[in-house]
């Protein structure tokens, strides 16, 4: 039986894998699964692909931790192994997203071009707290995988702009601009399911 | 003075507090007198937190398991440099 590593800290972990220590593995596989699961289950929407998705980034981490400098946290890197593997899992599926410009903001010289409603007034009787989270789920869930993905990581695990341009590959000013427009597609989306939730009942 | 849709294109970074005092100030002089974009950052705003009510699925145990083994063949079978397996 291997050594239990779970108390060390995480760069002692990575350290040990290097040398190739299965131990450390394993104790840098538990500490990790269940963010790196909840975050391959928001990006593929199922299970069995969010499994292989584990699957094959946890392999990835332990076949190319010698060419991880170290230069961002181990975090960051075992998230974008898991985003890349995530969105290969969608390419081969094919596209199905929902297109999100008819939920953006329309403009007319620089004017809103219709009045805007304060849909969230009273929204708290009309969808109770458990309700609206599945609706928002839901709504998420229509949105492209690369808008998404920026929800997830900036708005549930909590990373910062930086950290997400590092996990996707991009700059700070992307993932800015990539995160407004998921808000204001999710916003359009939601506006709608309110306001007709509304004339129903 | 600002239009609305310069408004909405600072959004991000109004409500990260990243925005400069300057044009922050202009933005809440525009949102005073303008209904839509008051409702449009209420909104938004509203929005933004609803996100982070939602969750996703713990990860189940028997995938645990699963996961686990999977890995452990794995490196077994590559530590006996059986790379052509993979």
């Amino acid at each position: 039986m291997s050594a239990d590593r779970s108390g060390l800290p995480e760069q002692k972990l990575v350290e040990l894998l290097r040398g190739g220590e299965e131990a450390a593995f394993e104790a840098l596989l538990k500490r990790y699964q269940g963010k790196i699961y909840r975050l391959a289950l928001s990006v593929t929407k199922n299970r069995e692909d969010a499994e292989e998705v584990l699957q094959d980034a946890f392999l990835s981490v332990y076949r190319k931790i010698a060419s991880f400098d170290g230069r961002s946290a181990f975090g960051t890197w075992l998230y974008r192994i898991t985003v890349n593997a995530a969105l290969m899992k969608l390419r081969g599926r094919g596209p199905a997203q929902e297109a999100i410009e008819e939920y953006l903001p329309q403009f007319s010289k620089g004017a809103h071009a219709r009045m805007v409603p304060d849909w969230t007034e009273g929204a708290e009787e009309l969808i109770f707290r458990k309700e609206r989270a599945q609706v928002v789920r839901q709504t998420i869930d229509t949105l492209p995988p690369e808008y998404r993905v920026v929800l997830v990581l900036r708005d549930l695990e909590g990373l910062s702009n930086g950290e997400v341009a590092e996990v996707l590959g991009t700059s700070v000013p992307a993932v800015k601009a990539r995160l407004h427009r998921a808000r204001l597609a999710l916003r359009g989306m939601l506006e709608r399911y309110v306001t007709e939730e509304r004339s129903r009942r | 003075m600002l239009t609305c849709q310069e408004v909405v294109n600072l959004l991000v970074e109004y409500l990260d507090g990243t925005l400069d005092v300057q044009t922050a100030r202009e933005l809440e002089r525009h949102l005073e007198g303008c209904v839509a974009c008051h409702n449009f950052i209420k909104t938004y705003r509203a929005t933004a937190a609803w996100v982070k009510e939602i969750s996703y699925e713990e990860i189940p145990d028997e995938f645990k398991v699963r996961l686990a083994g999977f890995l452990k063949a794995k490196i077994r079978q590559e530590k006996a440099g059986d790379t052509w397996l993979r």
